[in-house]
């Protein structure tokens, strides 16, 4: 029986659970801020009563989407030593603690990013954002562009990652060729960004030429969304999870 | 090389485009270096695909794809992936424009010399900022450094580099600030420099210059005049596209009238397309185009255009984001009778990313109908769909004129299609060589009931292709030879243990001996390309065997060639030469001792001109690049070789073309084949046995 295929990142990032779930049904919108608001406080108050509190809003959340650990990319090994080389110079140093929030903050962080793109179809991302975005109209921002361009980038991001996954299985079939030395290593690396870089030209183009067929930029149209109980109730423990974190900051827990 | 269009105002279609691709490009990177942290120097790419978009687009170009990048990634990657796309975004920006402008080495210089003190002096304004993140960041680098000096005073002599090592450590609590001056003074120079120099050596190879789309520019001349294309007429019509030596279109005269099925034919190169996007709009050079009143590309009642590669442009995510896009009105739009008149049915929430590229051509259609064009053009639009369906998508449209009063000019080599049209054009060298009435003006009568017919079995695509495979191909012969690649019980579940197990294959048994052909087909996710991975190595069975004279395929990756739907992901190098001769490997090419009549040799092989052997990869056509692909992987002298689906694209000629080399260096070699493909017209002597599978397992 061979190893099953489970470090393959790219075929598990980007998806959607297939559940059915409050979470699911809640408006991208909703999670976006969400995300956003936990980020900023947990950046500005990096302490242990923050950590605490994302832990039980990322734990609920995971429960909520009804995910499983499965779910989580697999990390190479060498991650792991390089964390557990560096976790043991912090604690010789005395510095266990801070080293310890600052990495598992980032991890949680991570972790509330993926349970929110574990509930969200990418395809309702771009019309969230140009929600979001809207008020920024009146300073002159060009949000209709802006939501443009972010609905083609989230359509095109699947492709890149496929479009990446052929050029290492390429690269790989051709073996053999070892890489010698600084200049040759430039060399390859110009060459696979060149590759790279003329399929996103030829997809600029095709995706260029297809607007144009259908007659050219279009109005995004920004319709107010219709919120769900479950909306409300993510809203209120994110900026209620935020307010206790400023709190405790500020007051020097 | 300077900015496209106007100056000012909003972005253009291709402006977004351009933003929303490297945009994406960005994204990948970025993401992949956040959740792999071994690959963390990746993310410093993600600068490349962003000074692309300062050197050749606007400003507001780059501020657009920043911003879709930083809420992308953010929501993938988390906060760290939004930052580093956003300080990418800054640094690549400045030297992509620097770039443009045709500065050097000093330029970078003087950018670094402003842009460092800059980053510093914004870091420490954060730092000062936010007392408990520096408190925190200060512990914990402080603490990580001394306890690198402890570790180092373990060891006996090492003692005053420990010592120094403690020292520094108490420098970063006291004086953090002048840490993160050093650090940015170091960064940001590297940063730039490598940008630049990538940038350099990328942008000489890659031709960015046709950033302009002149069917764009017709189109927005065009936009303020009223929508009514029909009829619309030729009176000797000329275009001359830039850079060619003949014309394109020489004094071509032509009436398209409301109701009328159109066929144009004509040879490669014979003007047909270039015809097509005049109808469409585009300027000409010389004559007249008459319209009542303006073309209306894309708009309600006005013209579409189905191009040839019309799989390749689904907008949407969803086939209903897709049909909709840019719809003024969505209720106005049936999008489940549409998708059921294209034959796409119940599929309106399927990703777009997971059709087939027959289904994403039978999509565009729907995407055209959907608003309901006076005018429909399509340019060898069905040239992915296999030929059960293609015969069921012409007869669509040639129902359309009758059905609902539009002219449906349809481009086709197909000879047969001329039997349904009310009008036959044959285009040669440019000009049109006769415009007559066709068979179907004799049979109006039964066109109405071809109609009804078309419309009614429009619902059932895809249609298994067994039925339509004689007899003798469905034989499963066993190979006369010993098998050098052998396949028993073997199955593949991709994401296996995730959410997302999703079973691909089971139970595929199949030998290949030398000179054998295989045809590996099935519908769209029947497991085709799964199973061209994994005679190739690159997926390990989850079950079963793929052994390659005994032993396990994966084990020796290259052993079995594979030649990939995307030629140019395949190709490495710069030149054409340098890729054949890269391909080959050493070993292959140890017997020749000249390089270049090697890679000409093998050029020829595969029906390419040895001349081409100094172009640059990027100067080729799709289908040229596909070629030399191929002409690598027979240069390196496999014994089994898999194609997935290396008639994708190519018009019948080039396809004989390919087939015929394929046969030859197959008969020469004993070469082992497998070919995986959704169409079989033709392949009966390069594939005399045939494997169908159907949900992963064979039929």
């Amino acid at each position: 029986m061979a190893r099953p295929a489970r470090s393959n990142i790219a075929s598990v990032i980007l998806r959607v659970l297939p559940r059915e779930t409050a979470l699911h049904r809640a408006w991208a919108g909703s999670k976006l801020l969400a995300l956003t608001v936990l980020t900023i406080t947990a950046v500005v108050f990096p302490t242990w009563t923050s950590l605490g509190l994302l832990c039980v809003v990322a734990v609920a959340g995971f429960l909520v989407a009804r995910a499983t650990a499965s779910a989580i990319p697999r990390f190479p090994g060498a991650v792991w030593i390089v964390l557990a080389v560096t976790a043991l110079l912090a604690w010789a140093g005395g510095g266990l603690s801070a080293f310890v929030i600052s990495i598992a903050l980032t991890v949680v962080l991570t972790l509330l990013a993926a349970i929110a793109a574990w509930t969200t179809p990418l395809a309702d991302l771009a019309p969230a954002v140009a929600v979001l975005w809207s008020p920024l109209r009146r300073i002159g921002v060009p949000v209709n562009e802006w939501s443009l361009t972010t609905a083609l980038a989230v359509r095109a991001v699947p492709l890149f990652f496929d479009e990446l996954r052929v050029l290492v299985a390429a690269r790989r079939l051709r073996g053999g060729e070892r890489v010698r030395g600084v200049r040759a290593a430039w060399g390859a690396l110009a060459d696979v960004l060149t590759a790279v870089l003329a399929a996103t030209q030829r997809r600029a183009t095709e995706f260029g030429r297809s607007m144009t067929l259908r007659g050219g930029v279009p109005q995004v149209a920004i319709r107010r969304p219709t919120l769900t109980r479950g909306d409300v109730v993510l809203l209120i423990i994110a900026f209620g999870a935020s307010a206790v974190i400023i709190a405790a900051g500020i007051l020097g827990l | 090389m300077t900015s496209i269009g106007p100056g000012s105002g909003a972005l253009r279609a291709r402006e977004i485009a351009a933003a929303a691709m490297l945009a994406a490009a960005s994204v990948t990177v970025v993401t992949i270096g956040a959740l792999l942290p071994r690959t963390g120097a990746l993310e410093l790419l993600a600068m490349i695909p962003l000074a692309v978009i300062a050197d050749r687009f606007r400003i507001r170009a780059l501020i657009a794809a920043i911003a879709a990048a930083a809420v992308t990634c953010f929501l993938i990657g988390g906060v760290t992936a939004g930052l580093v796309v956003i300080a990418s975004g800054m640094v690549g920006g400045v030297v992509g424009a620097a770039h443009r402008r045709g500065r050097g080495a000093w330029t970078m210089a003087a950018i670094s010399a402003v842009l460092a003190p800059i980053a510093a002096l914004a870091a420490n304004a954060l730092l000062l900022l936010l007392p408990v993140t520096r408190t925190l960041a200060i512990e914990a680098v402080s603490g990580t450094v001394s306890g690198f000096a402890r570790f180092l005073s373990l060891f006996p002599g090492l003692g005053p580099v420990a010592r120094g090592f403690t020292d520094l450590a108490a420098t970063v609590g006291t004086s953090w600030w002048l840490w993160v001056v050093v650090g940015m003074l170091a960064a940001v120079p590297s940063a730039v420099f490598i940008t630049w120099r990538l940038l350099t050596a990328i942008l000489a190879r890659l031709d960015w210059v046709s950033v302009d789309d002149p069917l764009e520019s017709a189109h927005l001349a065009d936009s303020e005049n009223a929508v009514g294309p029909l009829p619309v007429e030729l009176h000797g019509v000329l275009v001359q596209h830039p850079g060619q030596a003949l014309p394109a279109l020489d004094g071509v005269d032509l009436r398209v009238e409301a109701g009328e099925f159109v066929v144009i034919e004509g040879p490669n190169g014979s003007g047909k397309s270039t015809l097509a996007l005049v109808l469409a709009g585009l300027a000409i050079n010389g004559g007249r185009v008459e319209r009542p009143r303006g073309v209306g590309l894309g708009a309600v009642g006005g013209t579409a255009l189905l191009t040839q590669r019309a799989e390749v442009g689904a907008l949407g995510a969803r086939l209903v984001d897709d049909i909709l896009w840019g719809v003024d009105d969505p209720t106005s739009v049936d999008v489940d009778d549409l998708l059921d008149v294209v034959g796409l049915p119940n599929m309106r929430d399927r990703a777009t990313a997971s059709l087939s590229g027959g289904q994403l051509q039978r999509l565009a259609l729907a995407a055209a109908l959907a608003r309901r064009p006076s005018l429909l053009i399509a340019d060898e639009a069905t040239a992915m769909v296999d030929a059960a369906g293609r015969a069921e998508l012409t007869d669509l449209l040639a129902a359309l004129p009758q059905r609902l009063g539009m002219a449906v000019v349809h481009i086709s080599h197909n000879a047969a299609d001329g039997q349904r049209a009310d009008r036959v054009v044959r285009m040669r060298d440019g000009r049109v060589e006769f415009d007559r009435a066709g068979p179907a003006c004799a049979r109006r009568a039964s066109m109405a009931e071809f109609a009804a017919r078309a419309l009614d079995t429009a619902g059932s695509v895809d249609s298994p292709l067994v039925r339509r495979m004689p007899q003798e191909m469905r034989d499963r012969r066993p190979a006369t030879v010993a098998p050098l690649l052998r396949v028993r019980s073997a199955a593949y579940v991709h994401a296996l243990g995730t959410p997302w197990e999703h079973r691909a294959l089971t139970g595929v048994e199949l030998d290949l001996g030398p000179g054998d052909g295989l045809l590996i087909t099935g519908e769209n996710g029947s497991g085709k390309t799964t199973l061209a991975w994994m005679l190739a190595g690159l997926l390990r069975p989850t079950d079963g065997s793929c052994e390659l004279d005994g032993r396990p395929v994966a084990d020796r990756i290259g052993s079995v060639a594979l030649a990939f739907q995307h030629a140019r992901l395949q190709l490495q190098k710069r030149t054409v030469r340098e890729d054949i001769l890269s391909a080959a490997g050493r070993a292959a090419r140890s017997k020749h001792r000249d390089d270049n009549a090697f890679a000409e040799h093998w050029l020829e092989t595969v029906g390419l001109p040895a001349g081409l052997a100094d172009r640059g990869i990027d100067a080729l056509s799709g289908g040229q690049q596909r070629r030399v692909a191929i002409a690598g992987i027979l240069a390196s002298r496999p014994r089994v070789l898999v194609l997935d689906e290396p008639f994708a694209g190519l018009d019948p000629a080039a396809r004989g073309d390919l087939v015929a080399t394929l046969l030859a260096v197959r008969d020469e070699t004993k070469l082992a084949i497998a070919v995986v493909s959704h169409d079989l017209a033709g392949l009966e002597e390069l594939c005399p046995r045939v494997l169908q599978l159907q949900n992963g397992s064979p039929a």
